[in-house]
């Protein structure tokens, strides 16, 4: 049937087709050539994929929608604060030897501006991870003197921490914050 | 199979794969087998010296619930005798110090390092909560860390605060003095603190009020120097340097005090100044023995500069 003399692409097309395909077929994904550029591709795209995948499962929850606006108004905020701001002087005492997963007691005396100690209903201390908002907390603090208000706090890493204590009084909430290290355990 | 096993002598398990791969049924090496028995033996060993199993139920004696061993050892015993080791060098320091007065602990190095060192949990426990974690004081509470005492900052003046506590008092000027002369000498105190040494005018109303009765002939706090160097003093604050004993301090601050004193029943915006007594002696439970006292005098002592 074959005739001898013919090459390979000379012959009828549906011959060719019917003895060459599939062999040439399994030749293609025998080439390590092959093989090496789809993995390359396959490992590319799986790492991308990994890093949108961690991106969005691990977002520690930082970044605000309106950050622009927020942004533009600091400087009218920072004004406004200081206008409407209590004229107290205050203290966060935090101990200078203050490790983390040991608990240590954080201390916040405030006195109004000719010096008698503030009347608050309610004092919270706030402590922000910069890093990681699942790691924020927040505890009471219970007054122990006149003016005089006590936490006892334990870190759970060491670090930086923002902390923030503030003060409800009536209808008015004043925070004082204060970005700390916290030594490691 | 064995009549077929076409490898005989060889002791294969008579599994072959692909004409000629066989399964062979040699022993582990050597070395493999000893170091699995040894590690038996560690632990049976283990077992029978160190606590390992916890007690069946109605078998612990109430002390211990797992098996002791025969060694007895226990963490727990060791962290205790470390303990005691610790206990056995303090005793050492604390006996020396029972007998020494807190002069005399200043002048040993080795004792005055020790009291230091021990003394920062106390001051922590007892003290930090109005004057400070660092001695730095609070608004409305007086510093330590620095040489402006109220009452005398020698060693028996400090021990006196301690064991005795401390209650300011100073009579609420509202319904004696006029508002003017509030207000003169509220100005007067300013003038003071900053250092302008005071009017002439604001000296002879502060003599005239008898403001000097407590605060001193210079307004420093001073009502008697002893020959021993000691001062005599009621606690009125030094008005001669820029230390404010009610932060914020200033002409606002001076008058409010000046107005409703300090510790005046019965009149509400008066100031708050009172220290409890730390002594346990006739106290409740939970306050300073005399040898604390005397090491934490030390301490706030040292917090001064020593002055």
């Amino acid at each position: 049937m074959h005739n001898p003399t013919m090459t390979v692409d000379e012959r009828p097309r549906m011959e060719r087709e019917g003895d060459q395909h599939p062999s040439a077929r399994r030749w293609t994904w025998k080439n390590p050539w092959v093989i090496g550029w789809i993995s390359a591709v396959a490992v590319v795209l799986g790492v991308n994929i990994t890093m949108v995948v961690l991106a969005i499962t691990t977002n520690p929850g930082l970044i605000r929608g309106d950050y622009y606006e927020r942004g533009r108004d600091v400087e009218r905020t920072i004004q406004t604060r200081l206008a409407e701001g209590p004229q107290w002087t205050i203290q966060i005492d935090t101990p200078a030897d203050i490790r983390a997963e040991t608990a240590s007691r954080v201390r916040f005396a405030a006195v109004d501006q000719v010096g008698q100690p503030v009347r608050a209903e309610q004092v919270r201390y706030y402590v922000y991870r910069p890093s990681d908002a699942a790691r924020d907390f927040s505890l009471p603090m219970t007054q122990v003197g006149p003016g005089l208000f006590e936490a006892q706090v334990t870190f759970p890493l060491g670090g930086i921490w923002d902390t923030l204590v503030s003060v409800r009084h009536g209808d008015e909430e004043h925070s004082f914050a204060e970005r700390i290290s916290v030594l490691h355990p | 199979m064995a009549e077929n096993n076409p490898f005989p002598g060889e002791n294969n398990t008579g599994h072959f794969w692909d004409g000629n791969l066989r399964e062979l049924n040699n022993p582990p090496p050597r070395w493999w087998m000893i170091a699995f028995w040894v590690s038996v033996a560690w632990w049976v060993l283990y077992a029978i010296l160190y606590p390992m199993w916890p007690a069946l139920p109605g078998m612990s004696d109430g002390k211990e619930d797992f098996t002791p061993g025969i060694l007895g050892w226990s963490s727990i015993k060791e962290y205790e005798q470390g303990m005691a080791q610790v206990q056995a060098v303090r005793a050492q320091y604390d006996e020396q110090i029972a007998g020494m007065s807190p002069d005399q602990i200043i002048a040993d190095p080795g004792l005055l390092q020790y009291t230091l060192a021990s003394s920062k949990v106390l001051f922590g426990d007892y003290c930090a909560g109005c004057h400070g974690s660092g001695g730095q004081g609070n608004p409305g509470y007086p510093v330590l860390a620095d040489d402006d005492w109220l009452y005398g900052g020698s060693l028996g003046k400090i021990t006196e605060s301690i064991t005795n506590g401390r209650k300011g008092a100073m009579t609420a000027h509202a319904a004696i003095l006029t508002d003017d002369e509030i207000d003169g000498l509220s100005q007067f105190v300013v003038e003071l603190a900053d250092g302008g040494g005071g009017s002439e005018a604001g000296w002879a109303l502060y003599n005239e009020k008898g403001c000097n009765a407590c605060h001193g002939v210079k307004g420093d706090g001073v009502l008697a120097e002893l020959p021993n160097g000691e001062v005599v003093t009621v606690g009125a604050a030094n008005l001669t340097d820029s230390i404010w004993r009610f932060r914020p301090g200033g002409y606002e601050s001076a008058k409010h005090t000046i107005k409703y004193g300090v510790n005046q029943p019965g009149v509400d915006e008066t100031r708050d100044a009172v220290m409890p007594a730390f002594s346990n002696v006739g106290q409740l439970e939970g306050k300073l023995t005399p040898q604390q006292i005397k090491m934490l005098t030390v301490y706030v002592h040292q917090l001064g500069g020593g002055q």
